[in-house]
């Protein structure tokens, strides 16, 4: 008995140590896909609760960041697919949009966050895993379930979007 | 700004926007490690517990419908009376809801404070005020009274009847979608439609002005992407007030391949001859507005070069549609042309009152 105490005990506290080092991170990769800091805690909560019912499988680092990464982003598609919450999400970003801005900086960051916020979430969720957490081509083909092809279409294609954007061209 | 470097520093700095900070790799100090312990059982103890909740929830959504009693209801304070704000336009602006006339833009008045309330529709006389709030509908009175009309699932969109009693509205929970039908004083919602077997949401009830029909935009699901997200076709139906004679007007298009595929903000014109909508498209342009006749034909879009316009409302005499755009409130002919941009900030949705300054909008009997 004293031994699976023992052994529950290591289960925790490696969940403990997982979520200390993860979360943050992982919260980040979720507002940067969502653009909403509530949103994203409760889409990495979400993530632990899944990530918990694995805990026996992923035992390496790589393992348990990729399968949060994943979790994260089919979270995020996910969530967004479920209109009500999109419809006031993007209200809430139209309520948050400061168009008087006179700082030229301010004005290109926020251009820049909605026309980010405005791309679909494929392209988005390929240009965030390519340019803020630098995975390689084919693990974000892992992540997203589609050819490396496809990814470097969506990169192209979201970075072609951003362009299009006025205020992001300078 | 689309260069690499510039978009992997843009992406640091809008991730530090999240108010945290990554961990590096470093052995956890045995207290903190205990802390967390508690923390992460916490976590999931109130996860299991709101899990429960939520089945439980969910059994008791299906038994029982949205009924709301008719109570009184939070209220506030008696405010500018809505006579003086016959034709103008209503939105939200800060902690309260504004009007502004749309002729004489520098003249602007508060109603009161929203109270977190989106007005989304008018009644025909002006009386009655519909607003959206954390996922329900109230209705704002003229003496400055608010009553809250749904509870419980998410209701995005309502619209009044021609005589102000009812209002249709949609209403989601999980996979159910309804659309209901309420006495605007509050009681027990009569169901108008469901998805049923269908895989569908029901949304953006629009009242017909002649009171006879009620459109909605219909999303099915007609796939699957190889990663497991759902793919919606949209349709323009309409049904019968008491429910019967549901039929489709328009097949708007599968959201994936349509620039139409994912309308919202139904809006019925004064006259009953056209519908106003906007489309967030993934295929196309960002959020544009469109309008078609009533009957499904003759769809165009209104707005060129304006991307991300939504919110759309029609005037008293149907001649012009306000929308939002950003923050700013614009108003166009309603052939898309005279684009005119009115104020800002605005929040969210907005609302044209129906009745002209000269008061010839007369409730039906």
């Amino acid at each position: 008995m004293r031994g699976v105490a023992r052994t529950e005990e290591s289960e925790r506290s490696k969940l403990a140590e997982t979520y200390v080092r993860s979360a943050p991170g992982a919260i980040r990769l979720a507002y940067l896909l969502t653009g909403d800091r509530a949103l994203a805690e409760d889409l990495v909560q979400e993530a632990f609760v899944r990530f918990v019912a694995r805990l026996h499988y992923l035992r390496e680092r790589q393992a348990v960041d990729a399968y949060l990464r994943r979790t994260i982003v089919n979270l995020s598609k996910n969530y967004f697919r479920r209109r009500a919450v999109e419809r006031s999400f993007l209200e809430r970003q139209a309520g948050q949009r400061q168009p008087e801005l006179l700082d030229p900086d301010v004005t290109a960051h926020e251009a820049m966050r909605g026309a980010l916020l405005g791309l679909p979430a494929r392209q988005r969720a390929a240009i965030v895993l390519r340019y803020y957490e630098d995975l390689p081509e084919a693990e974000i083909a892992n992540i997203l379930g589609c050819r490396p092809a496809t990814v470097r279409s969506l990169v192209f294609r979201g970075l072609q979007s951003l362009r299009q954007i006025p205020e992001v061209t300078r | 700004m689309t260069d690499p470097t510039d978009i992997r520093e843009f992406l640091h700095r809008m991730a530090d926007e999240a108010g945290v900070v990554p961990v590096d790799p470093v052995p956890v100090v045995r207290n903190a490690r205990r802390r967390l312990v508690f923390t992460v059982a916490g976590t999931l103890l109130t996860v299991g517990v709101l899990v429960a909740g939520g089945v439980l929830g969910v059994n008791r959504l299906t038994s029982i419908p949205p009924a709301v009693p008719a109570s009184p209801g939070p209220t506030t304070e008696p405010s500018v009376p809505f006579a003086q704000v016959h034709g103008w336009i209503t939105y939200r602006s800060g902690s309260d809801i504004m009007a502004v006339d749309p002729t004489h833009p520098e003249n602007g008045i508060s109603l009161g404070p929203s109270h977190g309330l989106d007005p989304i529709a008018w009644s025909r006389n002006g009386s009655r005020l519909l607003g959206r709030a954390k996922k329900n509908l109230y209705v704002l009175n003229a003496d400055g009274s608010r009553r809250q009309l749904t509870r419980g699932g998410i209701t995005a969109w309502g619209s009044f009847s021609p005589d102000g009693e009812m209002v249709a509205y949609d209403w989601a929970s999980g996979d159910l979608h309804r659309l209901y039908v309420i006495d605007s004083a509050g009681g027990t919602p009569k169901l108008l439609l469901a998805s049923g077997d269908r895989m569908a949401f029901l949304t953006f009830p629009a009242w017909s002005p002649d009171g006879s029909q009620i459109a909605f935009i219909e999303s099915t699901v007609v796939g699957e992407t190889s990663w497991g997200e759902r793919i919606y076709r949209l349709t323009l139906s309409v049904v019968n007030a008491d429910g019967t004679g549901e039929r489709v007007l328009r097949d708007l298009g599968r959201e994936d391949r349509s620039p139409t595929g994912w309308a919202k903000g139904l809006v019925w014109s004064p006259d009953g001859s056209r519908f106003a909508f906007s489309s967030q498209s993934i295929v196309g342009p960002a959020s544009q507005l469109y309008v078609v006749n009533a009957d499904g034909s003759e769809l165009r879009r209104l707005t060129k070069r304006m991307n991300y316009a939504s919110n759309a409302s029609w005037s008293p005499d149907g001649s012009r549609i306000a929308f939002v755009r950003g923050s700013t409130l614009f108003t166009m002919a309603a052939d898309g042309s005279d684009v005119r941009p009115m104020l800002r900030p605005v929040k969210k949705a907005i609302a044209w009152n129906p009745v002209s300054e000269e008061g010839n909008q007369e409730e039906q009997p």
